[in-house]
Order: C-alpha cells, then structure tokens, then sequence
C-alpha cells in the first residue's frame, strides 16, 4: 500500500520533498519511521539513538498529532499521510 | 471566515464584514513582517492542518469568550518587509472580551498552527 510522506522547513530539507513510500499492510507507524530513517544518510540526524525521532519534531498523521507511544501500536492504512516537521513558527 | 493564502488580504473589508447587530468593539490584530536586518521572509504552511487547527481554535475562542465572530486570514509564500502577514478580527458586544479573545487567538496560532517562517538575507537563510 503507499502512504504520503508531508515534511516541511528543515524536515524538508532533510528528507526531500513529498513523496509516497510503498508500506505491507499491517504497517505500524514505527515501521515508516525506521524505513524514512534508512532511506538516506541524512534521515539520520532527524532520529535519537534509541531510533525514535528527536523529541522537538512534530508528527502527525492524517492531521493528527500522535505521540510516540503510539508509534507501535498505530497500524497505517492506505492512502494515509504522515507529516514530519520541527516547532511552528507562524503569526 | 477561515483562510490561508498567498494573495494579500483587504484589513478596511474584512473590519466592515465584522460588524455585526450585536457588535460594540472590534479589536484586529494585524501581524507584519519586521525589518530584522532582512530583505524577505518566506512562509511554508501544511495547508489542510493549519486550516483544520484555525478552525479549531476559532471554535475555543467562540466557545469561551463572549464575542460574535471570528475571522482569520494567514499568508504564505514570499514576504517583504511591510507586508501584511497575519489579520486576525474578533467582534464582540464589548471591547474586553474582544481584546482578550483576540490575544488568545494569536498565542494559539503562534504555538499550534503549522507554518514556518524563514528569513532570508542578502548572504544567509535561516528558519525562525
């Protein structure tokens, strides 16, 4: 199944642009993550050593925030979108 | 009304639309772009989040204020020194509860509403 990919600001800078990855179902949001994680040498910077995403990004999926507790246990579906980006700056 | 976009917004237009019978005060907030030793800024935004989290917030504040309406127009894109970034306009039957929920409303956008802000310089970029 593909799930879009949103990043904007540095995360945009790090990652690339939009895009869809190729996910088995029954996907979780952990195994996204450590796909986007390995898919380049610079994806690496955007992770702890514990392979969660450093703690001042923010992720949401479908629109959503999701705390990493739910990282595990938050099963993908097709045509979900998982946006990755750094503090909000706007007003 | 609830926007983002690229387009510059109309401040008298959007004043005279809030008017309402029950309207006493209407209090803006009109955010610009400051001259930080810059020559623009550019404004990246998560379109259907930020839209969903103006809506959202305009609902707290109609919830909890005592006011008539609310209406919010955030650009994005490239930005020079003057423009209008931000208008935010709150009517209500009186002027506290119009100040209030319209600082209520810019904290809020401030903290939750995802756009990103980058200077740009004559040598340098950086994200604020």
């Amino acid at each position: 199944m593909q799930i879009r990919l949103r990043t904007f600001a540095q995360v945009k800078e790090i990652l690339g642009a939009d895009r869809m990855i190729e996910c088995p179902y029954g996907s979780s949001v952990r195994w996204l993550l450590n796909t986007i994680r390995q898919s380049s040498a610079e994806a690496d910077i955007l992770f702890a050593e514990n392979g969660d995403l450093k703690g001042h990004l923010i992720r949401m999926l479908n629109s959503i925030r999701i705390d990493r507790e739910y990282f595990d246990n938050l099963i993908l579906s097709e045509g979900d979108e998982l946006a990755l980006f750094p503090p909000v700056s706007g007003g | 009304m609830i926007s983002v976009t690229k387009d510059d917004f109309d401040v008298a237009s959007m004043i005279e639309q809030a008017k309402k019978p029950a309207s006493g005060a209407i209090v803006t907030f009109l955010g610009i772009v400051r001259d930080d030793d810059i020559e623009r800024i550019e404004l990246e935004v998560y379109e259907e989040a930020a839209l969903k989290f103006l809506e959202e917030i305009k609902d707290v504040a109609m919830q909890d204020y005592a006011i008539e309406s609310v209406d919010i127009v955030h650009r994005y894109g490239p930005l020079n020194i003057g423009d209008n970034i931000v208008l935010i306009t709150v009517s209500a039957g009186h002027r506290r509860e119009a100040f209030s929920a319209c600082e209520f409303i810019i904290e809020q956008i401030k903290e939750k509403v995802p756009i990103w802000k980058k200077e740009v310089g004559k040598d340098f970029e950086r994200w604020k």
